[in-house]
């Protein structure tokens, strides 16, 4: 039993235990890896990729999934562009992608609530849906500007206190939020309810349609979110730039999963998962791999992970 | 060794970390028996059949199988042999139709590739003609009824010819219809020699099938003995290990005059039900009762918003509740069903702890500022209910999964859920004591009572007419939708109510 006891410890914490030992690899292998201006780069490399992956905690916790993230986060992008292009004042542009965040997540909310389309199909359609309509906007190529306000360019590029990236500002006040909602409040207990059996969580006064369209909601808004540090970060914006996002978000959410909780999706397991994913792909480049070598990483890890968490699950029954 | 003998067990024990699941079981069973395995939740008769099917292995013992000594490692070793079980949780494809199910296997094919649909349906009519069973073949089982995909997971095992069936409470998703059949079923294969155990609750149908009665108490057997040897107390007691005074406690008629329900001319959207009227008294506890599928749960889902009202009003302590109402509203007024599927409408299997299972009837009474929950207000709230005298929750640890309890424990933190929230005004209850063992029974039977004494009114469906004349102050009886009849307590008449419904 006692033995039982330490390896689930270990089985919980594995994912910052590969953190640190892969981080000792780095470190010995190149210099510039624990030096304090690449560890913030690594925090600001995974911002916009964590923003997005706190969202997709929320829904994949309520029972959903939502793969029109990228969608949503490539029109945010290119609408900022275009805006700030026509000289649009930056406050306007991003209350204006904010709210098409909020009717994506309404409308992935009303295809999978009330037509009961299940959730994985509803929102390729979505995706689709609102990647053409960025690519309209586009013109099916790059959108790009070098005439921008000092405004526009504070959530991609300013330093706070002088060396502090913004985006990892934004990251930071994002993940308190969502982890605090999440873990701590009854509404956080609710998502988990309808996560875990909708219809148990009717029966217990919760309604679950609404909490699972909050989470489709809540996922778009901070796509969206995320469009606005690409644009600012970038100036530049490919029609489709928030697709190379979409898998490591969701990847990151499930691996987060066997971080504390035995595969249940949680806010602080999808921030170690994020921090983990881009330590890999950072230290990767720094001593000269290549990004096929990170991926082949990545897949392995994940596999690997995944299937330790279920060996973990069928020793319990 | 005699050529009658099916299947015996010398000295099978199986140990689990920390537990000894079943020690030293013998027992014999004979072509041509019907045995029963009696025990409350625990007393090991799953570990003692997933062993004869092959699920488990046991850690010491022998089995013989037609007198062969045997060592099944897989169930398919089981099922080459002969022995087949039929689960209690049933096992089928969805989208499979009857007739593909029941055959799956043992397709008939047209060549050596090809499925022929068409003489497999024709054999499975012939089986269901021939067991007198009639259920839809020709369409996805999903689209039948819980007691059409039993009958068909029955059918299914007969139609592969076992010499040995093992039945886990078939009988426990089955309306008296169904059962009569599948009593039908297991005398014919009785005849044709083959051994059949059945595992259940339900006394009265042990005492009606069976011809011998093997009773399990804590992995250990207690007794087997011939039916007819032994009566209801018997075996109750040998199941307990103790004396049970009582099936039901005594009834005190607590019934204020004020209604806590009163439902007016109610008609669902979907017409499963029309024009009920009922009442119910606070500290009183009314029964509702009626065949499976005759309305009953319908009644109560439209009562808790679950279900749309197209006619009628219902009204919680005089007041009218608006139409258009959800669960939700109806919990803030002190309403709470407990409902019947306990796996799949009550408890949170996945991401949630016991304790969770349970604080989520509390959490406006254990959270604050912007709804932020207190660990350390519902850890307290977790041991204050579970440690109630009256309820008594067994576990091993606050963060178990809800599923390694028994069914009875898990039933009473569903109750303990709802009934020590400070609004409880009416409990809806549909059978509660549904795959439950005698002696939790009787502890939910009692609390039940409580709650009434307590002022609270109750409202009780159920499919055993024994429990609601049991426990209940007064009666409905519902058929095809309609209320039938009301008696109260001084009028209860078994062959009366039973008239009423069939």
């Amino acid at each position: 039993m006692k033995h039982n006891a330490i390896v689930d410890t270990l089985r919980r914490w594995i994912l910052p235990i590969i953190i640190l030992v892969m981080g000792t690899v780095f470190a010995i292998l190149s210099p510039t890896f624990l030096k304090t201006q690449n560890l913030l780069n690594i925090l600001n490399q995974t911002a916009i990729m964590s923003i997005m992956a706190i969202g997709a905690t929320f829904v994949i916790v309520a029972g959903e999934m939502d793969l029109s993230f990228s969608s949503t986060a490539s029109i945010s992008a290119v609408l900022c562009l275009t805006l700030a292009i026509k000289g649009q004042n930056a406050l306007l542009s991003w209350v204006i992608v904010l709210l098409i965040g909020l009717a994506i997540g309404f409308f992935n909310a009303f295809i999978v609530v009330k037509l009961k389309i299940p959730s994985m199909l509803g929102t390729i359609g979505t995706q689709i849906l609102v990647g053409g309509i960025v690519a309209w906007i586009a013109n099916g190529g790059t959108v790009w500007t070098s005439r921008f306000g000092t405004l526009f360019a504070i959530p991609g590029r300013a330093l706070v206190f002088g060396f502090l990236p913004f985006p990892v500002v934004i990251l930071a006040a994002v993940f308190a939020v969502c982890l605090v909602v999440l873990e701590k409040t009854v509404l956080g207990r609710h998502f988990y309810a309808v996560g875990g059996n909708a219809r148990a969580a009717d029966h217990a006064g919760i309604n679950a349609s609404q909490i699972k369209a909050l989470s489709f909601v809540a996922l778009g808004v901070l796509a969206a979110l995320s469009g606005i540090v690409i644009a600012s970060k970038f100036a530049s914006s490919t029609c489709n730039v928030g697709s190379g996002y979409l898998f490591p978000a969701i990847i990151a959410v499930y691996l987060g999963s066997i971080f504390l909780k035995d595969g249940v999706p949680n806010m602080w397991g999808t921030m170690v998962a994020c921090l983990f994913l881009q330590e890999l792909s950072n230290g990767f480049s720094l001593i000269g791999l290549k990004y096929w070598h990170e991926d082949t990483t990545q897949g392995i890890v994940m596999i690997l992970a995944i299937a330790m968490q279920m060996a973990g699950k069928r020793r319990k029954k | 060794m005699s050529q009658a003998v099916a299947l015996e067990l010398r000295g099978i024990t199986k140990r689990f970390p920390g537990v000894v699941a079943n020690e030293d079981i013998h027992m014999v069973i004979e072509k041509g028996e019907i045995r029963a395995i009696m025990g409350e939740n625990g007393a090991g008769k799953s570990t003692l059949c997933n062993m004869i099917t092959g699920l488990l292995s046991p850690t010491e013992g022998e089995l013989l199988f037609e007198g062969r000594k045997r060592e099944f490692h897989h169930p398919k070793d089981a099922l080459a042999a002969g022995i087949r079980m039929v689960y209690q949780e049933r096992n089928l494809i969805e989208y499979l139709t009857g007739a593909q199910s029941i055959c799956l296997g043992l397709e008939d094919r047209k060549g050596r590739f090809f499925v022929d649909e068409k003489r497999m349906l024709e054999r499975a009519v012939a089986i269901c003609q021939e067991i007198g069973a009639d259920v839809p073949l020709n369409v996805p089982v999903e689209y039948l009824s819980v007691a059409q995909q039993q009958m068909i997971e029955i059918i299914r095992a007969v139609a592969h010819d076992p010499r040995l069936l093992i039945l886990d409470e078939p009988t426990a998703s089955l309306g008296s219809a169904e059962v009569k059949i599948l009593f039908s079923v297991m005398r014919k294969l009785k005849e044709k020699g083959v051994a059949i155990v059945i595992i259940t609750h339900k006394i009265d149908e042990v005492f009606e099938i069976a011809d011998t009665i093997t009773i399990l108490r804590n992995g250990r057997l207690v007794d087997t003995v011939k039916n007819g040897d032994i009566d209801r107390m018997d075996a109750v007691r040998m199941m307990l290990g103790r004396d049970v005074s009582s099936q039901f406690p005594e009834v005190v008629n607590t019934a204020k005059k004020e209604k806590a329900l009163e439902v007016r001319n109610l008609t669902d959207v979907g017409k499963r039900v029309s024009h009920i009227n009922l009442n119910v008294c606070q500290g009183e506890v009314v029964g509702l009762y009626g065949l499976l599928g005759s309305g009953r749960t319908e009644i109560l889902e439209s009562i808790y918003g679950l279900r749309g009202i197209l006619e009628g009003e219902v009204f919680l302590h005089g007041e009218i509740c608006p139409p258009g109402k959800r669960s939700g509203d109806m919990i803030k007024k002190g309403v709470f069903l407990i409902p019947e599927d306990r796996r799949h409408l009550s408890i949170f299997r996945e991401f949630f702890t016991i304790r969770e299972n349970l604080s989520i009837g509390y959490l406006d009474q254990i959270s604050g500022f912007l709804g932020m929950i207190s660990r350390k207000k519902e850890r307290k709230l977790f041991r204050d209910i579970t440690s109630r005298e009256e309820l008594r929750v067994k576990y091993a640890r606050e963060n178990q999964d809800i599923e390694e309890l028994s069914g009875g424990n898990q039933q009473k933190l569903v109750l303990g859920r709802w009934i020590y929230r400070k609004n409880l005004e009416l409990l809806l209850l549909d059978e509660p004591t549904h795959g439950i063992d005698v002696g939790v029974k009787y502890d939910i039977y009692v609390l039940i009572r409580k709650m009434a004494a307590r002022g609270k009114g109750i409202l009780v469906v159920s499919s055993e007419l024994p429990e609601l004349t049991g426990i209940c102050d007064r009666l409905y009886i519902i058929k095809d939708g309609q209320i039938k009849g009301e008696l109260s307590r001084r009028e209860f008449e078994n062959e009366k109510i039973l008239e009423m419904v069939l």
